[in-house]
Parts: C-alpha cells; sequence; structure tokens
C-alpha cells in the first residue's frame, strides 16, 4: 500500500507540473523543451500511472516510475536536434522497464508487454528506416518521408498506443500518450499515402468495436472508446493536406498539416477516457470529431468524405456499445482476476477528476488549447455558451411546471420560522418568469 | 381506475435502447439548447449535432443525425450556422436553390431529423417526465407525453427547418416560419408514434442519402 502510495504521490506530483508548464506554453530547460504536445503527453502519462497507483511489489513499483520518468524525458529531449531518437528511446526504455516489472509480479501480463514490446520495436525499425533514407534521426523538414519508414513509425506507434488503451489502471497504460506523441507527427509524413493509412486505420478501429460488441460475453467498457479514439487520432493525423509540409520535429504540436489539430484533440481525449474509465469522458471526443469532419469536408474527395462518414460511424458506434454498459448494468468484477479490494479508489479519483477537468476544457472551448494548433472550431465556445443556456432555462422551466423531478438539493437554508412556508401553486407564474428572464439574457448574450 | 401492480419490476432490466424512458434533465437540457441554437441560427453545427445526438440516442438516429449533419456540411461548406442562414437569405430556402442534387439532399436532411425524433414516453411506459408521480390521473401522464412529444419535436423540427428553409428571420419571417411550424408538427407526429426503430432506420437511410447527395454536388460529380 505504501509504495503505491508513493508511486501515486509521484505521478500526481508530475502531472501538475507537467499541467503548469502547459499553461505556461512553451518552456526550456538546457537541451529539454515543454513545447507543443510534449507536457500534456508526459502530463496525461503521469495520470495514467496516478490513476493506477502502480504494482504494489518493490522492483516494479520503481520500474513503473522509471517508466514514466523516461517516457517524459524522451518527449522533452524529443524536441530538437536528433530528437525523434530520444523520443523512441525513452518509449522504448518504458516497454522494456513494464515488460520487465510485469516478468517480476508487476501489473502488466506477458501478453500486453509482449505487445508494446513489439509495437517499440516496429517504431524503432522505423527510426532506422528514417535514419537510412535521410541520414537524420529526426523527421524531415518538408514532410515527407519514404513510405515504409512513416508506416513502421505509425504502425508502431498504434500498436503500443492499443496495448496502453486496453491496459487502464496498470503501468502499461501511461505508454499511450507516448506512443500518440510519437504517431501523430509521424503519420503526417505519409504524403498522398495519408488517405489509404487514414481509411485502414479507421476501419480497423470499427472493425475492432464491432467484434467486440458482438463477441464479447461481457459489454464492452471505456477502453474500448479509448483504444479507438487512439487509432481514428492516428488516421486525423495522417489525413494529408495540399502541399503543406508535415512537422519539422518528432514532437512539434503545431504542426501546418490540418489534421493534426485534430488529432491531438482525439488523442486527448482517448487519454482522458482511459484515465477515468467513464463513458461519458467520450464527450470530449466531439470537438476532435467535428474539427476533423470540417478537415475532411474542407477539401472534398469521395475518400475523404468516405474517411468522414467512417470515422463518424467508429465512433458512434464505440459510445454505442459502450453506452450498453451503462444501461445494462455495470459489471463490478475485476476482468483480470486482480483482486479489486487492493487498490483504494481514491487513487483513480484523484487523477480522474484534473483529466474530466481537462476533459470539459476541451469539450467547452478547444480553441483555447493553443499548443494543438489552428483548429477549425470557429464559434464553438459561443455556441456551447448559448446552448448551455437554452437547456438550463428548458430544464428549470420543466421543473417549475412540475413537469420534470430533479433531485432535491440539501437544505442549506431554514425557512423563515415566524410566516412557515408559503402555499404552493406558483410554479407557472415561476416558469413563466424565468422563461422570460432566460430569454432576456439569450438576447443580451446574441447582440454581444 | 387505479394502477395495480401485479408484480415488482426487475430492478436490473435497463431503459429500452433509445427509447424516452430515460429522458430525464440531461436530454431535456439537449433538447433546449439544440432548438435555441437553431432558432438562431447561432454557432457551429458540430455543436447543434452533438445536441441532437445526446437528445435522440438511440444508435441509428445518432447515425442519422450525424450523417444530416456531414450532408449539410457538405452542401453550404461552412459549419457556421450563420453561415447556413445567411446563404439561405440570399440565395433562397436551402430545398430549392442550386442543383437538384443539393436540394435533394437538403430534403433528405431535413426528413433525417425529424424521423430521428425519439418518442417521449410518459406514464406506464416509465416516461422521462414526472408528472406527479405514481397516482397521478392518466391524463396528466398523457398531457406529460404529449409535452414531451413538444419538446423533441421542437429541437428536431427547428433543425430540419433550417436545412430546407432556414433563411433568417429578420429576412424572409414567413417562410422560416412556416417551415418550422411544418417541421415540428411533422416531428411531433413522428415522436408520438410507437414504431420507434422503424423511423430510425429510415430516418439512417435518408441520411446516407442525404450525405451521398452532398457528397456527389461537393467533389464536383455533379455540376453546379
Amino acid at each position: 500500500m505504501a509504495r503505491r502510495t508513493v508511486v501515486r504521490v509521484a505521478s500526481l506530483t508530475s502531472a501538475g507540473l507537467w499541467i503548469a508548464l502547459t499553461l505556461l506554453g512553451e518552456v526550456a530547460a538546457g537541451p529539454a523543451r515543454a513545447v507543443g504536445a510534449v507536457a500534456p503527453a508526459a502530463a496525461g502519462a503521469a495520470l495514467l500511472l496516478a490513476a493506477s497507483g502502480g504494482p504494489a511489489r518493490r522492483f516494479p513499483a520503481a520500474a513503473s516510475v522509471l517508466a514514466l520518468g523516461l517516457a517524459s524525458a524522451g518527449l522533452a529531449l524529443g524536441v530538437g536536434d536528433d530528437g525523434a531518437a530520444w523520443v523512441v528511446a525513452g518509449l522504448t526504455g518504458a516497454c522494456v522497464l513494464i515488460a520487465l516489472a510485469g516478468r517480476a509480479g508487476g501489473d502488466v501480463p506477458p501478453g500486453s508487454a509482449a505487445l508494446a514490446l513489439a509495437g517499440a520495436a516496429t517504431v524503432t525499425a522505423g527510426l532506422a528506416r528514417v535514419v537510412a533514407t535521410t541520414g537524420a534521426l529526426e523527421l524531415p523538414v518538408d514532410g515527407l518521408l519514404a513510405l515504409d519508414a512513416g508506416l513502421l513509425l505509425v504502425g508502431g506507434s498504434a500498436v503500443v498506443a492499443v496495448a496502453g488503451a486496453l491496459r487502464p489502471r496498470r503501468s502499461a497504460a501511461l505508454l499511450l500518450p507516448v506512443a500518440l506523441a510519437i504517431g501523430v507527427p509521424s503519420a503526417t509524413t505519409l504524403g498522398a499515402a495519408g488517405d489509404a493509412v487514414a481509411l485502414a486505420l479507421v476501419l480497423l478501429a470499427l472493425a475492432a468495436t464491432v467484434g467486440w460488441a458482438a463477441t464479447s460475453a461481457q459489454f464492452p467498457d471505456a477502453r474500448l472508446l479509448s483504444a479507438a479514439l487512439a487509432l481514428v487520432a492516428l488516421a486525423a493525423a495522417a489525413v494529408p493536406t495540399s502541399g503543406i509540409p508535415g512537422t519539422a520535429t518528432a514532437v512539434e504540436g503545431a504542426a501546418a498539416a490540418a489534421g493534426v489539430p485534430a488529432a491531438w484533440l482525439l488523442a486527448t481525449a482517448a487519454v482522458v477516457t482511459a484515465v477515468s474509465l467513464v463513458p461519458l469522458a467520450g464527450l470530449c471526443a466531439i470537438p476532435g470529431v467535428a474539427a476533423l469532419t470540417v478537415v475532411l469536408v474542407a477539401d472534398p474527395e469521395p475518400a475523404r468524405l468516405a474517411l468522414a462518414g467512417l470515422a463518424l460511424a467508429t465512433v458512434v458506434a464505440a459510445v454505442a456499445a459502450v453506452g450498453q454498459q451503462v444501461r445494462g448494468g455495470v459489471d463490478d468484477r475485476p476482468r483480470d482476476g486482480a483482486s479489486a479490494g487492493s487498490q483504494p479508489a481514491l487513487g483513480p479519483l484523484l487523477a480522474a477528476v484534473p483529466a474530466l477537468a481537462l476533459g470539459a476544457w476541451v469539450l467547452v472551448v478547444p480553441t483555447s488549447w493553443t499548443w494543438v494548433g489552428p483548429v477549425l472550431l470557429e464559434g464553438w465556445s459561443y455556441s456551447v455558451a448559448l446552448g448551455a443556456a437554452g437547456g438550463l432555462i428548458t430544464v428549470v422551466a420543466a421543473a417549475a411546471a412540475g413537469r420534470l423531478a430533479l433531485p432535491r438539493p440539501p437544505l442549506i437554508v431554514a425557512p423563515d420560522p415566524v410566516s412557515g412556508p408559503h402555499p404552493g401553486g406558483s410554479g407557472w407564474l415561476v416558469a413563466v418568469a424565468g422563461v422570460a428572464v432566460g430569454l432576456a439574457l439569450l438576447a443580451l448574450l446574441a447582440s454581444a | 381506475m387505479p394502477k395495480l401492480l401485479l408484480e415488482p419490476p426487475d430492478p436490473n432490466v435497463p431503459p429500452r435502447s433509445g427509447s424516452l424512458a430515460a429522458l430525464g434533465p440531461l436530454r431535456l437540457s439537449a433538447a433546449g439548447a439544440a432548438t435555441v441554437l437553431a432558432l438562431s441560427s447561432t454557432g457551429h453545427i458540430g455543436v447543434l449535432v452533438a445536441l441532437l445526438a445526446v437528445l435522440v440516442a438511440q444508435p441509428l438516429a445518432v447515425g442519422a443525425v450525424l450523417l444530416a449533419g456531414l450532408a449539410v456540411l457538405e452542401r453550404w461548406g461552412s459549419p457556421s450556422l450563420e453561415a447556413v442562414a445567411g446563404a439561405q437569405s440570399v440565395l433562397g430556402a436551402g430545398g430549392v436553390v442550386g442543383p437538384a442534387t443539393a436540394a435533394a439532399s437538403a430534403w433528405f436532411a431535413a426528413a433525417a431529423l425529424v424521423l430521428a425524433s425519439p418518442r417521449a414516453g410518459g406514464g406506464d411506459d416509465g416516461g422521462g417526465y414526472d408528472v406527479g408521480g405514481p397516482d397521478a390521473p392518466v391524463g396528466s401522464q398523457r398531457r406529460g407525453s404529449r409535452a414531451g412529444a413538444l419538446v423533441v419535436a421542437l429541437a428536431t423540427g427547428s433543425t430540419a427547418a433550417l436545412v430546407v428553409a432556414g433563411p433568417e428571420f429578420a429576412v424572409d419571417l414567413p417562410v422560416r416560419l412556416g417551415a418550422t411550424a411544418a417541421a415540428v408538427v411533422v416531428a411531433a407526429v413522428v415522436s408520438s408514434q410507437r414504431w420507434q426503430y422503424l423511423s430510425a432506420g429510415l430516418a439512417l437511410a435518408a441520411a446516407v442519402a442525404a450525405a451521398a447527395l452532398g457528397a456527389a454536388v461537393t467533389t464536383g460529380r455533379v455540376g453546379l
């Protein structure tokens, strides 16, 4: 229990620092730089490890913390000369440590560790191809790589990301944001082949979603949603633009490729969902899906419009499948045989609260996330504010008219002890007055 | 005659997928929010589509709403509702102007939105509106059901009207008002029926047609 507490505290502290760096913008400390997606990805990895609390035994616990440190350091050093090497080294080192920890009684089964290692090996092979074709340990400035190098990087990142998404509340989960931080910039280097790769990724996500929902004896849970969002994020980044170069370094977030901002938003949603494991957390993917759709329709070709439809279908299918879990009752039994009572609920809660807050921020004001780049969601925040006002008026009016039962709020002020409670029957007056005030506020808001 | 329960209901029976048995504050607020956005023709189409998706909830209907939104995006090339209404204010109603394919896309999208209207239940089937509790007279339960159908119809109908005949109110009030009223009436009728799965399926089919026609226009395969 004490080791888990140490891991949790260290992870939460790390997450807090990285979130602060995200808010500060670009920060440099020697060769390490927190620019673009570096700080958000590192914060996501820390939150995922904090949600798990790590394994209970000494070496696995230390290995999980060391894995987080390696991955974060790799991201921070990835922006600069030979940046791709540092990022890939950090990811590979983290995968090896998690696999070793699993063998020593950690919280990751051999299958997941093997999958993560296979993905890391694929990414490393992709980096080797980059060196062989360009002679440099970084992604090219002009945005295009040899196709095999790009495919290896994207494919390996997808494998590692899925391996992390399918093992939430375990050490391996921290690999999800790190893999996406490699995969998203790598996907921009595919050039004209990006359409086909994006289509393949979305079809894979859709097939996995339908297959899991159709064949699983248990209801699909939020792991499915997180994995599907990760794959759609990589697909969004792979969508090529007409003649605009891709990223210059491995993890620079503000890329010129049009699908990258949507990809980062979707990646954020995948991480938030993996931290909280609440299906409703998938709502924070809405801005990413909307941004991706706008990008695809802006440069319409039949393949891209089909991709837009498939991406929408994938997200809908994943949400519907996971929603069955909510409507059908949650199965609280641990799925991998681990004891559910060995981890306190406080740890996941402490990680999920900031994650959900960030997710709500993405949902309401996605345009304020400048690190994702220029996202095509003008007017989004205003729509959310206007819609929230309209929804609130509707609910209040319905409740005041007695047509909707709301949970009774706790009593914080006692009624007047002299005159006593007022008689009822004024519900309609209250409703009319409330609607009138609400409409006036709406008019004021619309005139702004 | 008071209701007489013969046996307690299974506490673990979930609401029917896509039914309005679970319509509560969340979906009611989504309906109100969507109505405000559609009537004011303000904001981002993604937000409106997301609110309608929360309202309709049933997977087929959600797919229909999303594809209808995609069709509108393809038709007008902008996610801004102000742009959609403004273009119709200048050019004319979306269901009339432009090539026949584009107009057909608008009509199919509107049909999809109307057909996606979820059923607003009430009374014994666990409808989402509390109309006085289990001892409320049946009449008040029917009023609750009609109120629910109206709320749902306002959201989906006003959005459908925006798609097919949505000039700004200040520019062409009779057209916009008439289209909105007609669409709300049709949506209310759909919402009050019991064949929800059939209407959701038809909505999805209409939405697919709308998206396909919109794609044909926007990719230039059908001349402008």
